[in-house]
């Protein structure tokens, strides 16, 4: 009985730590992209935390360096100590080294932006980056996020899942995109129909203009583990099918090819 | 000023929590100072800060060793980082390492900022030009950390240093132009705080800071020959933005024979007048 109990209380205190601990790195999360400051109003916003709570772990980011507080509005901005733990994973990455190489080259070649990326929630993020020397870029960078919806690089990994899987991150889409939800599911098919047939799928000006993206869907190994291979860039005159001429192929014999390289990386480091 | 005071408070924070975890009990609170301090949210952070690029696998003991707090403690967290897709757990070598859904804690917001962008193009324009490496630094605790790097096309010599790098901030010309852009009540402060870390190099760590900022008052940059790396001298200039918060500072480095006194007293002014204009330029809540 007594067994029971103290096991029962250290269920409860494991799952206490991980909500409090959850939720403050959920506060770092919000930060996304932009370096924009936030309120401890716009912060309980993005996560669906109460102020309260909001404002206790805006306090403890503060102490620790990972946020500061901008005077007189009472804004909080990311400190650089975030820099330390990406730059970590980065540094430490076998997909990122195995897959930089060849990446880096694909870039100069074809005058485009090359990233390779994973889904994190309900956005694609980008764990390798690579920019053409020459090119007009996005402003991305390994970190960037991007929705899956309305990104050739997000409809490539969508694709490729598990039909179960497939159809549960749909439907949060859908339900996320309220009454987009039509406009959407129209650009959804549409890629899964070139997928389907060729291999890749395009999104033209879709999440931002002028720009374009072409994606393959990468999966490893393992058979679980989906990436998702995206050249893009921000072209004025590019037509669509000089896209699906001259990069698709190539971006389709990559896929393979970074497939077998990051095998290789992951089967050494192990 | 608050800047510092928080980054001071964060040290003892941190002492303090690796101090009372003997305990054992998270919950005892002894030695909180805050009841607002959230502490599993601080050592969770503090686990992750452990991994580095060097460090990438690490195991139950060898975190505990780095965070200062028991294995029991560490365990637990490790275990509540890897539940919340934090960290990868590698069964066949029992140890840990850091999954990529920690890029998503704002690593690209830093990294990739406006102003960030446009002091890269004049970083690299500087690289290009002087044929040295041009890095931009701000202040964290006792270290600078380097935000950016780059490196001159015609590079005469390549560090592998990455952003996010940590430097001394008492033995680089990088940290000492930020000590010198201090208000004085600050500066006495960090200085303090520095000498009682030094302990016994503390003489010798003086005399260079002493130096560097006698530099900085007379020219309004600072200069190392060889003290940080033996084969490297520094030209130092801080930054500081139009509304006086968050001071960065640009360090501009090359192999010692090639930036010889003569030629750091030749571009040393330059890069002053370079670094003021840019600072009028820069919104700092955007960095």
């Amino acid at each position: 009985m007594a067994h029971r109990t103290t096991s029962s209380r250290r269920r409860t205190d494991r799952t206490a730590v991980t909500q409090t601990l959850g939720r403050g790195l959920e506060v770092l999360r919000a930060f996304d992209c932009e370096a924009k400051p936030l309120s401890n109003r716009g912060l309980a916003e993005r996560t669906r935390l109460p102020k309260s709570t909001i404002s206790r772990i805006t306090s403890t980011l503060v102490s620790l360096g990972y946020l500061s507080r901008l005077e007189p509005v009472g804004h909080y901005q990311l400190g650089t100590s975030v820099l330390g733990i990406g730059n970590a994973f980065l540094e430490a990455s076998e997909i990122r080294r195995a897959a930089r190489p060849l990446m880096e080259q694909f870039a100069a070649q074809h005058d485009v932006s090359v990233g390779l990326a994973i889904a994190d929630r309900l956005q694609m993020m980008y764990i390798v980056w690579c920019r053409s020397p020459k090119t007009l870029t996005l402003r991305l960078s390994a970190g960037s996020k991007l929705p899956i919806e309305r990104t050739a690089v997000g409809k490539a990994y969508l694709w490729s899942l598990p039909m179960v899987e497939r159809r549960d991150l749909i439907a949060r889409i859908r339900q996320q995109a309220g009454e987009k939800a039509c406009n959407i599911m129209a650009g959804i098919n549409a890629a899964f129909s070139d997928l389907d047939n060729y291999g890749y799928c395009v999104s033209i000006a879709e999440f931002q203009k002028n720009t374009f993206g072409i994606a393959v869907p990468l999966i490893l190994e393992d058979g679980q583990s989906i990436l998702s291979l995206n050249a893009g860039g921000a072209r004025l005159n590019v037509t669509e099918a000089a896209l699906r001429r001259s990069i698709a192929p190539d971006l389709i014999e990559m896929a393979a090819l970074l497939r077998a390289a990051i095998a290789n990386a992951i089967a050494a480091e192990c | 000023m608050s800047a510092l005071n928080n980054s001071l408070r964060a040290e003892s924070s941190q002492k303090s929590a690796a101090i009372r975890a003997p305990t054992r009990d998270d919950r005892s609170g002894a030695g909180r100072r805050d009841r607002n301090f959230i502490e599993p949210l601080a050592r969770g952070l503090s686990i992750l800060q452990a991994f580095t690029p060097r460090d990438t696998w690490l195991g139950n003991m060898e975190v505990s060793e780095r965070v200062h707090l028991p294995t029991a403690t560490v365990n637990r967290l490790l275990k509540t980082l890897q539940r919340l897709g934090y960290l990868k757990f590698s069964a066949q070598r029992r140890q840990y390492k850091l999954a990529p859904s920690v890029l998503g804690l704002g690593y690209a917001a830093v990294a990739n900022s406006n102003v960030r962008q446009v002091l890269r193009e004049h970083m690299q324009k500087l690289a290009d030009s002087h044929h040295m490496f041009v890095t931009l630094g701000q202040r964290d605790r006792l270290d600078i950390v380097l935000l950016e790097i780059c490196h001159s096309n015609s590079s005469l010599l390549t560090l592998r240093l990455e952003p996010g790098a940590r430097l001394p901030i008492a033995e680089t010309a990088m940290g000492w132009a930020l000590i010198g852009a201090l208000p004085d009540e600050e500066k006495d402060y960090l200085l303090a705080h520095i000498e009682r870390r030094q302990r016994l190099r503390w003489p010798a760590v003086e005399r260079d800071i002493t130096r560097a900022l006698a530099q900085m008052k007379r020219a309004g940059y600072c200069a190392s020959l060889g003290t940080w790396h033996s084969e490297i001298s520094t030209i130092a200039i801080p930054l500081v933005p139009a509304d006086q918060s968050s001071a960065l500072v640009l360090g501009c480095s090359s192999a010692s024979p090639y930036l010889p006194t003569s030629r750091i007293a030749q571009i040393g002014p330059q890069l002053v007048a370079l670094v003021q204009q840019l600072a009028q330029k820069l919104p700092s809540s955007e960095i």
